[in-house]
């Protein structure tokens, strides 16, 4: 379920060529064109066809296999496992450039496609709520008017951090830059203290 | 000079609210406190009886004095302000009653006296740290909202307008060579951006800051572009896009510098007929210390029109 939502949102923020339904596309291309060329260079050669469309099968296969292994994996009962591999598999990824900015390093669009993918699959779980939280407090000490002594978890930006509106939408903008993701309006506007960023942020799938 | 003599008046007697006639149906009022000149401990113990038991515990609940004395004089200053009109010949500020439309703007609860229709006034309110304000109008909706000039901007400006503004708005603003005028541009827009989105009263995710574009357009048509920023004679509109029956002609803008320090937007819908609505918004200005002194600044340097005088 929120892989599926995950997937959908990858898709409506980045309309480049480097989808996975352009891949598949090229590949049954391929595929094609392998047939076409059996046929008139070998007449009814049967081993021919057979053998280049099962080599794409089987990988094709593979790749299905694999991917559902992976979706049993994540959807297993045993949470504590899963937890405990998500965040095996985080630190992995962590290793890697994180930094939203950094996204126009992978120039190529299959290097593009391969981190959204695999990153995707960690984004179906949600960040530690305890470093959700420092990561917020850290965003919100970064505001200028703001006194950093002020910025606990439970501070109310408004009651307690004396944020305005605008300051509002700012934090939101920073919070977005810092885990990756786009805040809907309807939920930005509900958001006016860290506890409620936290929530938000850690029980949203995308977040990074 | 005046606080000097305020302070030693004070210790005698508080003058009563002065009684002002409600704005005709193409005026707006609007009123304003400096927070830094309301300083006496005494005066601000009296605001603090103006406040309805829920509103006191509001107020205490901010933290440090500032944020207290700054929600305390918005308390005060709109229950004396709306008291001052004397609607149904009795209402002090203490009686007042309030309560909020399903998006949370706050209206007056008005006691149903007979069959009479509540009283059409609106008011909506908006601060900074350094000024308070309060807008009043008979009849049409009204949405203010007040900015420090010298407010800086965390984000980039057009990364910043590239998120939450309209396309129309990025371009005007990224035409702008000057960071410093792109900045005050900015201002200026969110300001009357949200007095906008006040004014309709559906909070900001009703009305999504990128569904509509705020623009200046000359009393003549043209629009101003921003290689002539110089648009005092202009009027300013508001194009919807999810609902364009909500454009130019229903709504009607003033745009102010306050105070040498401030920019202030009000947002009026506009409910005259077509002819009248061409006029522009009739606007009088005080600011106040409320049951102290009040000063019509309407025509003196403290109230420069910059946008919406047609």
């Amino acid at each position: 379920m929120t892989s599926f939502s995950g997937t959908q949102e990858t898709r409506r923020m980045n309309p480049s060529p480097a989808t996975s339904s352009s891949g598949s596309a090229s590949t049954s291309g391929s595929n094609q064109v392998a047939k076409i060329y059996c046929r008139t260079d070998s007449g009814t050669l049967p081993g021919c066809e057979t053998n280049t469309a099962a080599q794409q099968r089987t990988g094709a296969t593979l790749l299905v296999l694999l991917f559902f292994v992976s979706l049993l994996f994540l959807f297993k009962r045993d949470m504590a496992a899963r937890m405990a591999l998500l965040k095996h598999l985080r630190v992995n990824v962590r290793s890697a450039p994180q930094n939203p900015n950094l996204n126009s390093t992978f120039s190529s669009p299959f290097g593009d496609l391969l981190r959204r993918h695999f990153s995707e699959e960690v984004r179906g779980s949600f960040l530690d709520k305890s470093e959700v939280t420092d990561r917020v407090v850290t965003v919100v000490k970064n505001f200028q008017k703001v006194d950093p002594s002020k910025v606990t978890p439970s501070a109310h930006f408004q009651n307690d951090l004396g944020l305005d509106s605008l300051d509002a939408v700012e934090v939101v903008m920073a919070l977005e830059e810092e885990f990756g993701f786009e805040i809907p309006d309807n939920e930005a506007d509900k958001i006016n203290s860290i506890n409620l960023a936290v929530d938000f942020i850690a029980s949203h799938p995308q977040a990074k | 000079m005046k606080i000097h003599s305020f302070s030693q008046r004070f210790f005698t007697s508080l003058s009563p609210l002065v009684s002002v006639q409600l704005p005709s149906p193409r005026e707006t009022h609007f009123w304003y406190i400096l927070p830094d000149e309301v300083k006496n401990a005494s005066l601000l113990g009296e605001y603090l009886e103006l406040l309805s038991p829920c509103e006191k515990e509001n107020v205490f609940r901010m933290r440090g004095d500032e944020l207290k004395k700054r929600a305390l004089l918005a308390r005060a200053l709109v229950r004396t302000t709306i008291a001052r009109y004397q609607i149904n010949s009795q209402v002090s500020p203490r009686s007042l009653k309030f309560t909020k439309n399903i998006h949370g703007k706050p209206e007056v609860e008005w006691q149903q006296s007979d069959d009479s229709r509540p009283p059409p006034l609106h008011f909506n309110l908006s601060h900074t740290s350094s000024l308070i304000a309060c807008g009043v109008t008979i009849d049409s909706p009204i949405g203010i909202d007040v900015e420090e000039k010298q407010r800086t901007i965390k984000n980039d400006i057009l990364s910043f307008a590239r998120r939450y503004f309209s396309h129309e708005e990025v371009d005007f603003l990224a035409a702008i060579p000057n960071t410093e005028v792109q900045r005050q541009e900015f201002l200026k827009l969110w300001t009357l951006k949200e007095a906008y989105v006040k004014a309709l009263g559906r909070g900001f995710s009703g009305a999504p800051f990128k569904t509509f574009t705020i623009r200046y357009q000359h009393a003549a048509g043209g629009s101003c572009n921003s290689g002539n920023l110089n648009c005092e004679a202009s009027e300013i509109v508001v194009d919807s896009f999810e609902e364009p029956s909500n454009s130019a002609s229903n709504w009607q803008f003033a745009l102010l510098e306050l105070a040498g320090s401030h920019y202030a937007s009000i947002c009026k819908e506009n409910n005259s007929s077509s002819e009248a609505s061409k006029q522009p918004m009739k606007l009088t200005v005080w600011k106040t210390i409320p049951l102290v002194e009040d000063e019509c600044v309407s025509g003196t340097d403290a109230v420069i029109r910059i946008g919406g005088s047609n």
